[in-house]
């Protein structure tokens, strides 16, 4: 079994992706380390990337079937994804955020392998969970971003001078995990028609993450067209992630989550 | 592009309903039809509205679509139609129908134990009110004619905007419009050799399907079960300090509440033949499991079978110490499938491995495995598929298809561009 060797993998890619961030973040304007910092940021992926495909060739089938292989996914995943956006955006904070993501599920699998073998529950045994999964945790991310802005954006608005910038790149955020949200949602959708036979249900999750969806794509048309309105907009991205957190943690305690696919086992 | 004039105040001595119409005149107008649709529910009864389908909503379709585009083209400089495009209506549909999507996410829908103010106002049945129905119209309306007002004449820069904003007009229209010809019916399938072609749908109407099945075979694989003390006053575990109980197999060691748990012998299918239990392929036969228990505390011991019970058989189980016992739990689902022969006409036919999460297409329609007996279990003669009929499918995913390719759009464009046009 190929998992043995899951250690020396998870340690290669994690000092590939801690020496790559760090010569990003020493490194000035046109200097020889930021090319190098690149270039251990994607050995750092090849290196998961190559145990992925190893592991798919000894099992020959795809490895999304148990619990300790979804997990596999999502750290890679993460790191293509926080990378992807690095290089579009150059947000240096955003490798340090996603490896810390894809951290927790490498070391998950380190300290449980008993889950390697798990077998996901049917319905989850799908391609679509792994994509649906992950574009919703790169969004919340970004948005819960977007969200520490607004309250840094409300410290200054009341207490130093605002400088627009913060609601500019907080705008940014909020596009791009607005963007993940959207396909996560219709991911969803996608998966939802090939394991219940139909795309949109109602389910309560499907509500709220629609609720989600309909709250931030106010902010972004009201941000557009009143685009002064500093204050206002500080105060709704700050009230508007409260639903995001309603739909991910809150839904289970509500009435109308009684038969929900998406409450979450405790196991 | 100017189609709203955010920054143009409207003059000061501008009365309410002036032109050009603001916050306050548009979400008057949200309300005011959000109100209108629950005096209609209440008016008909509190039973929503029944959606028309083929070809009635194709017709509301084209005729829907051709009002907006003959407003845009006679009309886009009329101050009502202008409005109609502008922010503050898209805010407005935006927000009433946020507040209706979260009175459903907070109301339990369709449940038994409905009210008759819920009932009248739509609230027990929001998805189908009259109040929704008319809000997410128009929504439609404002999304309709400002995807309009970006697509004639056609700019290249617009391009994302247009894949945002029709994709979602067009996915939120034909899954609305659609929801009345998708047809979910449920076909029951025995493995006693006989073919059927009946279907019957949730309100006990039978559907004579184009195709015939077969069910050859239906195979549920289990998970082992696991090992668990029970309080049978309390009717619950005794977790102790697990966080999960765990799965009885062969030599297994573990502690639980207190007690060192040794399992002996570990069978999938057993039974008590002659006083002995033993391995067994007859139907009903369960899982058991050959155990010592000793307390860490006290050293007291306890061994025997427990097993899990089956629709035929009793579970067994071991006491413990008072109201503790310890019991072998029913078995879970690990994957059920079913094998079929699905005949499509006289000449040709498909041998079929129906899964979870695998749905196989025929005709126009969609076979999913969704249950079987579970009383039954694993002994399952019974497997119930899901038939589904949606011929707006293809329309529903060319609006989520633009969706994505516009999510794809927002990601790598940003709000960057978008600051420098403002």
């Amino acid at each position: 079994m190929n998992w043995i060797y899951f250690p020396l993998y998870a340690l290669i890619t994690a000092i590939f992706w801690v020496i790559g961030t760090s010569l990003i973040f020493a490194s000035k304007r046109k200097s020889i380390l930021k090319p190098l910092g690149h270039i251990a940021l994607l050995l750092g992926i090849g290196t998961i990337t190559t145990f992925v495909v190893i592991l798919w060739l000894q099992l020959g089938r795809p490895p999304m079937r148990t619990l300790g292989e979804t997990r596999l996914w999502y750290a890679l995943f993460l790191l293509l994804i926080g990378y992807v956006t690095f290089v579009r955006w150059g947000y240096q904070w955003v490798l340090i955020l996603i490896f810390f993501f894809a951290s927790i599920f490498l070391v998950t699998d380190l300290l449980h392998p008993e889950t390697y073998e798990k077998t996901l529950m049917p319905a989850l045994q799908s391609p679509w969970f792994v994509p649906h999964v992950i574009v919703y945790i790169f969004a919340y991310a970004m948005l819960g971003f977007s969200w520490v802005f607004s309250i840094y954006g409300l410290y200054m608005f009341y207490f130093k001078s605002f400088p627009m910038k913060v609601l500019n790149v907080a705008d940014n955020l909020v596009y791009i995990g607005f963007a993940f949200l959207t396909m996560g949602l219709l991911f969803g959708a996608l998966w939802a028609k090939e394991a219940w036979g139909h795309y949109w249900t109602w389910d309560p999750k499907e509500t709220w993450a629609f609720l989600t969806w309909l709250v931030y794509l106010v902010y972004i048309h009201t941000r557009y067209f009143h685009y002064t309105k500093v204050r206002l907009h500080l105060w709704m991205l700050s009230f508007i992630f409260i639903v995001l957190l309603l739909c991910w943690f809150g839904i289970s305690y509500m009435p109308s989550a009684k038969n929900s696919v998406h409450v979450y086992s405790n196991e | 592009m100017g189609l709203t004039n955010g920054n143009s105040k409207k003059e000061e001595s501008g009365k309410l309903w002036d032109y050009p119409w603001k916050y306050a005149e548009s979400f008057i107008i949200a309300i005011e039809i959000m109100v209108a649709g629950i005096i209609v529910e209440a008016l008909t009864g509190g039973k929503g509205i029944t959606i028309p389908g083929i070809p009635v909503n194709i017709y509301i379709i084209f005729i829907f679509a051709a009002v907006l585009l003959f407003l845009h083209v006679r009309y886009r400089e009329s101050p009502a139609v202008i409005w109609i495009s502008s922010i503050p209506a898209a805010i407005s549909a935006i927000s009433i129908y946020a507040v209706l999507v979260l009175l459903l996410g907070f109301i339990p829908q369709n449940s038994h134990e409905t009210s008759k103010f819920l009932d009248f106002t739509g609230l027990s049945h929001v998805k189908s009110s009259w109040s929704f129905v008319l809000i997410q119209f128009y929504f439609l309306t404002t999304l309709g004619m400002v995807t309009l007002r970006r697509a004639i004449p056609f700019k290249k820069k617009n391009i994302g905007f247009l894949m945002n904003h029709f994709g979602l007009w067009l996915t939120l229209l034909a899954a609305g419009l659609g929801s009345a010809d998708l047809k979910r019916l449920t076909i029951n399938l025995l493995e006693d050799g006989k073919i059927n072609n009946i279907a019957v749908s949730q309100n006990g109407e039978m559907y004579k399907m184009p195709f015939t099945l077969k069910l050859l075979d239906f195979d549920v694989v289990q998970y082992n079960p696991r090992l668990a003390i029970v309080n049978v006053e309390t009717n619950k575990y005794n977790m102790g300090n697990a966080k999960s109980l765990p799965f009885a197999v062969k030599n297994l060691e573990t502690e639980l509440a207190g007690w060192h748990i040794k399992v002996q012998e570990y069978l999938s299918q057993a039974m008590l033949i002659n006083g002995i239990m033993q391995n067994s392929d007859s139907v009903g036969s369960n899982p058991a499991a050959f155990v010592f228990a000793k307390n860490i505390s006290t050293g007291d011991t306890v061994k025997g079978w427990i097993t899990s019970g089956s629709y035929a058989l009793e579970p067994s189980y071991l006491v413990l110490k008072g109201t503790d016992f310890l019991i072998l739990t029913q078995p879970e689902p690990k994957k059920y499938s079913s094998k079929l022969i699905v005949y499509k006409d006289s000449l040709t036919s498909d041998t079929v491995l129906l899964e979870v999460n695998k749905p196989y297409s025929v005709k126009g329609w969609e076979i999913y495995q969704t249950g079987y007996d579970e009383n039954k279990g694993k002994w399952s003669t019974l497997s119930v598929l899901e038939a589904v009929n949606d011929p707006w499918l293809p329309v529903v995913y060319f609006g989520i298809a633009s969706l994505l390719c516009g999510a794809l759009y927002l990601f790598w464009i940003g709000k960057d561009k978008k600051v420098k046009t403002n």
